[in-house]
């Protein structure tokens, strides 16, 4: 700083300003250290061998990180193949989902046709249902149409929500009507208006719902516990299952196959950050 | 907590439904007498010609299902009329949940592996054979099954599921930390009064912070209670007639209550809670948080792996009955673990094949190889007499234990256990009893007479669901 400078008029400011951040981050610090905890926990004791994890006072930071504890998870979880069942279902019910959202999204949002606010309402209140009581139904369905143990059964009960239309319609809605009228007078049907105009000014909302998505269906742990007797369909939490069990004596495997079911879900979270939180808090302030 | 409460809400619900449907299903049969009929199929499989395969779903994890994955695989290779194949469904409660949505219209197992609590409501879906109609058919022989075992899995005198891996609780304690104590090891507690004097004397020497680390579950009081001779529930213990109510709610009950409040309050106890990982009140010993703690019988090599495995100087371990209430109690524990259910919905043949398998693992090679392999006690006697189970037991005697005390005591009504539909509501309940004692002050007389409420009403909703 150049000795020129008046500096007593700009301390005083600066100063607080040092604390007010010190103070914030100290704050963040501690809400990160708190959250992240258990994440860094499991990574340590994943890679420690079982006796490290049970004694006390308990090791905290890996000194000999045994990597061979994830092989082992893949292999006594057969975790390849569930992984790749989970990404398959996953992927599909994603890409599902926010199409049927769109479309749904987009009736709701700008075509006029009798009912319509009576319509959603009633699209609105499958919401306050909860997937408990349908499972039943939903899994005599499945079972009838011959879908135990394959991909649709897995898929299919979950191609359409009501969340989902929900989120995008309110992201519709912001779109200015003007524009759906220039894009007519450019010639632009419902089609192209909604992939051209509407879908890429609502992305925000569309990449929140297709992570929330993702989740959703990589967390399912029942439905695809009733459905699947296979190894060939079951999903990764089921693997994660087989591996947590009433034996304590494999703990370093259990956290292993944890960070394996946890990863994808993580990177997903880290990549698409930003977009969630803007996605999600976009209808919660009008602008 | 919340996720498994909803869990395990949603498990009673799917039971209710398919009961509701087995009900109606039974009612449409026309079916005059029982809602069975008592008979055996025998000489299916030959009619049916060559192999029948068996579908089994079955809830152990780790080693023991790598054990009964193996023991499927020799009993496969060991004939050529049956081939069983082995579907891991996750916990005892995810395999119950998913059998009784199945009920609704889906994929059933043939046979298929149940919690010991579970038995009244599997018998309640009409979707089970009775091992009785078979053994008396077959004049297969039970002679030398253990008393206690046949009892915990008979109703009204017939047996329902054939038994397969037998638990009880026992006793951990660590014997380094009694002798800090100026105990001695080899006489471990033998009631919960000598527990509390056990206790004192361990935290006054500062050889463990408490004495006793306890879980809060329903099974270990059911235990005292059958130690002490007295039934959980009433038509002895639901075995003569359906249960109607609980009679917990009593001298006994409130001694045992008030024996955990005391414990808890006075320092001399841990209460470890829940206990979700099922593994807290055994690591409160490694940590020296406790010098005891009471657990079942078939995690005894977990503990060993786990305590004695060099990273624990302090601790050696040592196992014992588990204490009960008075010295002089004539009664006995119960058993726990899991058994199997042949499911009548499937074929004739495809029963007769998992009878063949049931009373295969009962075979005294396979009780001896599973208590061997996994810690669950052999369910005859025949099955302790082979050498590689006496082998195990010179070397480790306290393998013998939970052994042992499953054949001490009467075998009465009290000690055969309780059968009861609604258990998971009522275990419930005991728990929130004891939650509200020991963390929120409640009196214990008035937590459980609580309990006994809201087990009566959750039994009698459960009754009138049945009828």
């Amino acid at each position: 700083m150049a000795t020129n400078v008046p500096a007593p008029r700009r301390r005083p400011f600066r100063w607080q300003r040092v604390a007010t951040e010190a103070a914030q981050y100290l704050a963040l610090t501690v809400a990160a250290a708190v959250i992240l905890g258990p994440v860094y926990i499991t990574v340590i004791y994943s890679l420690q061998p079982v006796e490290k994890i049970f004694s006390y006072p308990p090791q905290l930071y890996v000194t000999d990180p045994q990597w061979d504890s994830y092989k082992r998870a893949f292999e006594t979880g057969s975790l390849g193949r569930y992984l790749i069942n989970s990404f398959v279902v996953s992927l599909a019910i994603t890409a599902g989902q926010v199409t049927t959202s769109v479309l749904a999204a987009y009736a709701f949002a700008f075509l006029r046709f009798p009912f319509r606010n009576l319509l959603f309402v009633v699209f609105l209140a499958t919401l306050m249902v909860p997937w408990e009581v349908t499972i039943i139904p939903n899994y005599q369905t499945i079972s009838t149409l011959g879908w135990l143990d394959s991909y649709q059964g897995l898929i299919v009960p979950f191609l359409a929500t009501a969340f989902g239309t929900f989120l995008l319609r309110q992201a519709f809605l912001t779109v200015p009507r003007d524009l759906r009228d220039a894009a007519a007078m450019d010639g632009y049907g419902h089609i192209g208006f909604m992939l051209q105009v509407a879908v890429p000014l609502s992305r925000a909302a569309v990449g929140a719902l297709a992570v929330f998505s993702f989740l959703m269906a990589w967390n399912q742990y029942l439905w695809p516990l009733l459905i699947t007797n296979e190894d060939e369909h079951r999903t990764v939490q089921i693997g994660l299952k087989a591996l947590v069990s009433a034996n304590i004596d494999e703990f370093n495997l259990v956290m292993a196959g944890t960070v394996i079911a946890a990863a994808p879900i993580l990177a997903l979270l880290v990549l698409f950050q930003k977009q969630l939180i803007r996605g999600l808090t976009s209808g919660a302030i009008k602008g | 907590m919340k996720t498994q409460r909803t869990a395990a809400s949603m498990t009673g619900a799917l039971a209710a439904l398919s009961i509701a449907v087995a009900g109606i299903l039974s009612a449409c049969g026309g079916d005059s007498g029982g809602s069975f009929s008592a008979t055996c199929p025998r000489g299916e499989i030959d009619k049916a010609g060559g192999k029948v395969q068996v579908l089994f779903w079955h809830a152990m994890t780790a080693a023991n299902r790598d054990t009964i994955e193996r023991m499927v695989g020799e009993f496969n290779a060991s004939q050529d009329k049956v081939e069983v194949q082995a579907v891991f469904q996750g916990s005892y409660g995810d395999n119950v949940t998913k059998y009784f949505t199945a009920l609704r219209g889906g994929a059933l197992p043939d046979i298929i592996q149940v919690e010991d609590t579970s038995s009244q409501r599997m018998v309640d879906s009409q979707s089970v054979a009775r091992a009785q109609d078979c053994i008396d058919a077959t004049g297969y022989d039970l002679s030398d099954h253990l008393e206690r075992v046949i009892a915990y899995y008979s109703i009204e005198g017939k047996m329902w599921p054939y038994p397969f891996n037998v638990s009880n609780p026992v006793l951990y304690y660590n014997k380094l930390a009694f002798e800090k104590a100026g105990l001695d090891p080899n006489q471990p507690p033998r009631t919960l009064d000598e527990v509390r004097t056990y206790s004192q004397k361990i935290v006054d020497a500062g050889a463990a912070n408490h004495g006793m680390s306890i879980e809060l579950g329903g099974w270990f009081f059911e235990q005292w209670m059958a130690k002490a001779g007295q039934t959980f529930v009433d038509n002895d213990n639901g075995r003569s007639a359906r249960a109607t109510s609980v009679q917990f709610d009593n001298d006994t009950g409130r001694r045992i209550f008030a024996w955990l409040d005391g414990m808890v309050d006075d320092g001399l106890a841990v209460n470890v809670g829940r206990n979700p990982s099922g593994a807290d009140h055994l690591l409160a010993i490694g940590s020296s948080d406790a010098a005891m703690t009471i657990g079942t019988s078939a995690a005894m090599r977990t503990v060993y792996g786990v305590l004695e495995s060099g990273q624990f100087p302090h601790v050696k371990v040592g196992v014992a009955p588990m204490p009960g209430l008075d010295a002089a109690d004539a009664g006995g524990v119960e058993v726990g673990g899991g058994a199997l259910f042949i499911v009548n919905r499937a074929s004739a043949a495809k029963q007769e094949g998992a009878r063949i398998f049931a009373e295969w693992l009962n075979a005294p090679e396979q009780q001896a190889a599973w208590h061997i392999g996994s810690g669950y006690i052999p369910v005859r006697e025949s099955a302790s007499q082979l050498p590689d189970v006496q082998e195990l037991w010179a070397e480790f005697p306290q393998f013998k234990v939970a052994y042992d005390q499953l054949l001490s005591g009467e075998t009465n009504a009290a000690s055969a256990g309780t059968v009861l539909g609604p258990y998971a509501a009522v275990r419930e309940a005991m728990v929130e009893a004891m939650e509200q004692m020991l963390l929120q002050g409640k009196a214990p007389d008035a937590a459980l007479a609580d309990a006994a409420k809201a087990a009566n009403s959750a039994i009698k909703e459960y009754n009138d669901r049945i009828r």
